[in-house]
């Protein structure tokens, strides 16, 4: 078995700790560096458009943060024009509500002024009617000693009593 | 039909000695060098040019990048990927030695004991050392952990080194046997293609069938050897 073959054991040896040897030095000093020299480019790039983007996204939650409290003062403000519209609203419509009141008030008092006199004329239009109605009663009659003032002055005695 | 264990021997390619012991350049040497080759070319060409946003070349270097990163920060922490570069050679070197090996006319270095035993061991010697730098004179204290009773230290302290010991001798053999056995299976079904004629083309399309299996077999113990090296690392760290 060549395995075995002492001979060659001193020879192997040595040449595989010089091919190890030149292998690490190689590896160590040229290609590992490269390797681990673009990684790194690479890895601060990568961090460099993770940074961009969470600096973006900070810029965006601070727009939005502020269009929330544009929006919010808009609010604020909207509402406040609404209460101050309808206390507006409110405190016209009582004038008006007042101002009708009054006047009904007084169309009603001048209304009842006016019935108040048209019937005060008309009882006196029946009282008139009612002593030529009786005093042509008595003529027909022929109660002579009945006059017309007579009547008159019965009429508004039962006026007054009544 | 050949010896299937002619692949495995050890022909030296230019003969050298300092004093009394033989360090000659052979195929096995060789094809330690031509990984190492292929490696340093293999990526160097594919991290030519850099982009941030790879191309299917960069790719490759980066995804075993990553698979190695992921690996040790799974075994080892953060802190263990200073020791990256070590473990990610490591790879590499069983890599391309078991791939290259699956080549015709190639020499598998990966399948003889003494050189993964020596690379075993490197990698024992870098873990003593780490150990050692990290945790100082705490080190040893792996060799007798904490809370076990004074009067046990005689029975827990040969336990312990015989425990640390057979880490690079079980690497080994592993990869060892895996790789040796799959290029004797290779050898013997790849000798009937020629012998059994026009009814070869069986055994061809077996062998065709078990180099793509072997291709896994390469990748994977390459894997299993750097995992295994990264958990040792990992014990070397940290203490019991």
């Amino acid at each position: 078995m060549p395995q075995l073959d002492f001979s060659t054991f001193s020879s192997q040896s040595f040449w595989l700790v010089v091919s190890f040897g030149l292998m690490w030095l190689i590896m160590a000093k040229m290609i590992v560096p490269k390797i681990t020299d673009i990684l790194n480019q690479r890895q601060r790039k990568i961090d460099d458009y993770l940074n961009a983007a969470g600096e973006f996204k900070q810029a965006a939650e601070a727009a939005l943060e502020k269009y929330r409290q544009a929006l919010k003062k808009a609010n604020d403000e909207a509402a406040e024009e609404m209460h101050k519209a309808s206390e507006e609203l409110h405190r016209t419509i009582a004038e008006r509500d007042a101002e009708t009141s009054r006047r009904l008030q007084e169309m009603l008092l001048e209304n009842e002024r006016q019935i108040a006199e048209n019937r005060h004329q008309t009882m006196e239009q029946i009282e008139k009617i009612s002593v030529a109605l009786a005093a042509g009663i008595a003529a027909k009659l022929g109660l002579e000693n009945v006059s017309v003032a007579d009547i008159a002055r019965i009429a508004e005695q039962e006026r007054n009593d009544g | 039909m050949s010896n299937p264990m002619e692949q495995f021997v050890i022909k030296p390619i230019i003969p050298l000695k300092v004093g009394d012991v033989d360090i000659s350049f052979t195929n096995s040497s060789l094809f330690m060098m031509l990984s190492v080759l292929a490696a340093a070319l293999l990526f160097g060409l594919c991290l030519r040019r850099r982009t941030i946003v790879p191309g299917l070349a960069q790719s490759l270097p980066e995804c075993i990048y990553g698979f190695i990163a992921n690996l040790m920060k799974e075994n080892l922490g953060p802190e263990g990927l200073k020791y990256f570069s070590f473990i990610f050679s490591l790879f590499l070197f069983i890599a391309f030695g078991n791939v290259l090996g699956l080549f015709p006319y190639a020499f598998t270095f990966t399948s003889h004991a003494t050189a993964v035993g020596t690379l075993s061991i490197v990698a024992l010697l870098f873990n003593i050392a780490v150990g050692i730098k990290k945790r100082k004179w705490g080190y040893f204290r792996t060799f007798m952990p904490k809370g076990i009773p004074l009067a046990l230290a005689p029975l827990i302290m040969p336990i312990e080194t015989i425990s640390m010991l057979s880490k690079p001798f079980s690497l080994t053999v592993r990869l060892v046997a895996n790789m040796t056995v799959g290029h004797i299976m290779l050898k013997i079904i790849a000798g009937f293609v020629v012998s059994l004629g026009v009814l070869g083309i069986v055994p061809l399309f077996f062998d065709a069938c078990i180099i793509v299996f072997e291709l896994f077999i390469a990748l994977l113990q390459a894997f299993i050897y750097t995992v295994l090296s990264c958990i040792y690392l990992g014990d070397a760290i940290r203490s019991h």
